[in-house]
């Protein structure tokens, strides 16, 4: 893809201090997992971002910190602060507080610089009346200066990554969803920006659109790009996402890779027992059994939590069930999924703000 | 892909890319090919008439020009309405937002858009004019000079319909629209008062230089008026780093020092005093519903350059440094009065109807910063003003009506002595309690005044405070 027609910032200048109104106060970054720190600076940083609207905090002192070419989920519920964060990143809306850079440059005080780096898919797509596939590529690859045969190279180039090529002709209305968010990508890439900022970029797709979706985020990656990208679809941001930010309220409440959250969260671990015998003995099992937690009962037996990953503590476990005449006849640890770790963690910041 | 590869070398790279994507949308609506074919349709209609009945050419002429006002005046602006409003409506202004593209040249595409098709359309109604020259036996040059100012006003009212297009309300848009009837027809009587005194009556023509003067200051209205009213939308689009207002108001002092100095090259001195106190008037009602913000990217221009400092009062974005702009053309607007009068007084009429002005700008401010402290979006605060004015300006028009009808005028005009009631008591002449209303005016002007600036002390003070860290950052 050729280079962005926007222009890079100045070496000479360097990028000023946050000004007095927004009132920047540096903090630390969230811990991050696995820092690259040898080449230049942060695709995204982000330090103690506050956002208020009236007396709502939507941004409640956010700081995290994303490397280039990672791919980064960012997890959370309805209302907590996602799309605030994003749009800021964006340029679309700023900070009370805080700084927020992208590829080291301030969107407070160079948000033009910052537009010419991000590709930005919203999570709502309009589409406009009377107007091609091609036309609306074009009218993006014009409004970001690009010109002659470059323009065309540009709208041909997107509409190749995409797919849209077939579709060229078609009026943008007459699209179906899928398609539809396919051509807010492309139109995202025109410029060929390095950060990716994908706010539910799969949400209302059918499963086959949500491949061909994830499929395309997965070559960006694969191409350097750095995706920053919201979904409720936990599941499928652990296939493609190198590590997951988790807030709530406003706060980020966790950081780190997929790999992690399913098998160290909180110290225990989830385990499937499978049964000769009637699935019912493990639950009435498990209420008198120390360590053991019943979490569900299945077909041919049940998912049980050992709260400790000692392994004498767990072979204990297995000892006492066949002790007790259960017809153990499996017994593997089974991985967390996202799901359950997000609403444990969210359980957890509740346990804390409670007891506080 | 040959067709696309078509599509993509349609339009020149020179031209604006929003008027390439809305050329390109508008060309397919239904609107605008209906409108091609049912003008053409009239068009051939009122030549056959034309040419069947060649003598008197009035009925015909009217019916002619009937369908091209329509058409230029009403269908094609009003589709300026939802200019902007369907970029917010389908959530693409942010996409756009984060191109090249700013909010003024996506403003002025839109608006470009339109009256690219109304002169399509205008230039389809150009050989019936020549064919009804040759059977209806018109003046083709007087019918092109029409055609030329009918055109003017299309443009004007397509920016007015596209620069109220940025408001989201519909109740705003639709009072726009009777306001814009209500105004085009006191324009008219004021443009015909007005050519009365330019152009010498009793049948004889007008001096050439007159003429000129008259079209050059013409075009300067319209330019200026087209500027304005799509600045006011692109400044009701941008995002709040952009600064349209000090240009706005810089761009209103500008136009309204030049027609106020035009009067010493020979233009009329009352057409110019008009003009100018209804611009600034605008500007003001437009400065003093701004957003009021300290971003320091706005002010860092101001606080750069010591020359620039005593400025930010008069200029920076937001209604308290409105209110300073407000009091600076009201101060230059009567020093130019005083200049031009040889330092002679006014008349009691003349001071009833510029301090009845000068109050009727101010006056709603009472209104939005008691009542309606809470509401901060511009938006809202705009259509706020406007309605605080309607209903005022439905009590004068009552008023007026009664002092008219009755004996009782004094005691109408005086139970109500509210700026638009005083400014109709002035231009209606009555001479009811002229000093009285003056004061009155006088007193709810500066009241107004002292409450704008109590509430925007807290942001005097944040705008005091954070100059001064620029300031010294810059040094």
């Amino acid at each position: 893809m050729s280079d962005s027609p926007n222009a890079e910032p100045d070496p000479e200048k360097p990028v000023e201090a946050d000004a007095p109104s927004t009132g920047a106060e540096s903090a630390p970054p969230a811990e991050s997992p696995e820092p690259d720190r040898s080449g230049g600076p942060p695709a995204i940083e982000v330090q103690n971002l506050h956002r208020c609207f009236g007396s709502l905090k939507a941004v409640d002192g956010v700081s995290f910190a994303v490397d280039p070419g990672q791919v980064v989920g960012f997890v959370g519920a309805n209302g907590a602060g996602k799309t605030t964060t994003m749009r800021i990143l964006a340029t679309l809306d700023y900070p009370n507080r805080g700084i927020v850079k992208v590829c080291g440059i301030d969107v407070v005080q160079y948000p033009a610089l910052v537009r010419g780096r991000i590709g930005w898919m919203p999570d709502s797509f309009g589409t406009y009346d009377n107007m091609t596939v091609v036309e609306y590529l074009d009218f993006f690859a014009r409004a970001l200066g690009f010109r002659g045969e470059e323009r065309a190279d540009r709208v041909r180039d997107v509409m190749d990554f995409t797919d849209l090529t077939p579709l060229a002709d078609r009026l943008i209305n007459k699209l179906s969803k899928g398609m539809g968010q396919r051509l807010c990508l492309g139109r995202a890439l025109i410029h060929d920006p390095d950060v990716l900022i994908l706010d539910e970029p799969a949400a209302g797709l059918d499963p086959k659109a949500r491949v061909e979706l994830k499929n395309l985020i997965r070559i960006l990656a694969d191409d350097g790009k750095t995706v920053f990208i919201s979904s409720h679809i936990l599941s499928e941001l652990g296939e493609m996402c190198d590590s997951l930010l988790f807030i709530d309220r406003g706060r980020i409440i966790h950081h780190g890779t997929a790999e992690s959250l399913k098998h160290t969260t909180s110290g225990s671990m989830l385990v499937d027992v499978q049964t000769a015998g009637d699935p019912q003995k493990i639950a009435e099992w498990a209420e008198m059994s120390p360590h053991v937690t019943l979490k569900e009962i299945r077909k041919r037996g049940a998912r049980i939590e050992i709260d400790s990953l000692e392994p004498d503590v767990i072979a204990g476990v297995l000892r006492r069930m066949i002790n007790e005449g259960i017809p153990v006849i499996e017994f593997h640890r089974e991985e967390r999924k996202l799901e359950d770790a997000f609403i444990e963690i969210l359980g957890e910041i509740e346990g804390k703000v409670s007891s506080d | 892909m040959p067709s696309s590869n078509l599509h993509l070398t349609d339009f020149s790279d020179r031209l604006s890319p929003m008027l390439v994507k809305e050329l390109r949308q508008g060309m397919r609506t239904h609107l605008f090919t209906i409108a091609f074919i049912l003008l053409q349709a009239f068009m051939v209609l009122c030549v056959l008439i034309g040419a069947s009945a060649p003598g008197d050419p009035q009925p015909v002429s009217a019916f002619f020009w009937f369908f091209v006002v329509a058409t230029l005046l009403i269908v094609m602006p009003i589709r300026g309405f939802g200019a902007l409003t369907s970029e917010m409506q389908l959530n693409t202004m942010d996409l756009i937002q984060l191109t090249r593209l700013g909010a003024w040249r996506m403003t002025f595409g839109k608006w470009a858009a339109l009256v690219a098709q109304s002169l399509l359309l205008a230039c389809g109604i150009l050989p019936y004019l020549v064919m009804r020259y040759f059977f209806g036996g018109v003046d083709v040059i007087t019918e092109m000079i029409i055609l030329f100012w009918v055109l003017v006003a299309s443009m004007i009212f397509t920016a007015i319909t596209v620069g109220f297009s940025a408001f989201r309300s519909v109740l705003l848009r639709a009072t726009v629209s009777v306001a814009l009837f209500i105004g085009v027809l006191f324009g008219l009587q004021l443009i015909d008062e007005l050519a009365g005194t330019l152009i010498p009556s009793g049948g004889g023509s007008a001096p050439a230089g007159t003429v000129v003067r008259v079209f050059v200051g013409g075009l300067l209205c319209s330019a200026y008026a087209i500027w304005f009213m799509l600045d006011l939308g692109a400044s009701r689009i941008a995002p709040e780093a952009d600064n349209h207002a000090t240009r706005k108001r810089l761009g209103a002092l500008a136009f309204g020092v030049t027609f106020l100095l035009l009067p010493l090259a020979g233009f009329n001195l009352i057409a110019c005093t008009i003009i100018t106190g209804i611009v600034w008037m605008l500007v003001s009602l437009d400065a003093l519903t701004e957003r009021p913000t300290l971003l320091p990217s706005l002010m860092r221009p101001f606080a750069a350059r010591w020359y620039l400092r005593p400025f930010f009062i008069f200029l920076a974005p937001g209604w308290p440094s409105g209110l300073f702009f407000y009091l600076l053309c009201a101060g230059l607007f009567g020093a130019a009065l005083w200049f031009h009068g040889g330092g002679a007084g006014l008349t009691l009429q003349e001071t009833q109807i510029m301090v009845s002005c000068g109050a009727l700008v101010v006056f709603p401010l009472i209104f939005i910063h008691l009542f309606f402290r809470k509401i901060t979006e511009p938006a809202s605060i705009f259509g706020i003003y406007l309605l605080v004015q309607v209903c005022f300006g439905v009590i004068a028009l009552f008023l007026m009506v009664i002092a008219e009808a009755t004996h009782m005028g004094d005691v109408a005009f005086l139970i109500v002595p509210l700026p638009a009631t005083t400014l109709f008591a002035a231009i209606s002449g009555s001479g009811h309690a002229e000093k009285a209303l003056v004061l009155a005016a006088a007193a709810i002007g500066l009241i107004a005044i002292i409450i704008t600036i109590f509430r925007g002390m807290s942001w005097y003070r944040d705008a005091y405070r954070i100059m001064n860290v620029l300031r010294r950052s810059h040094s």
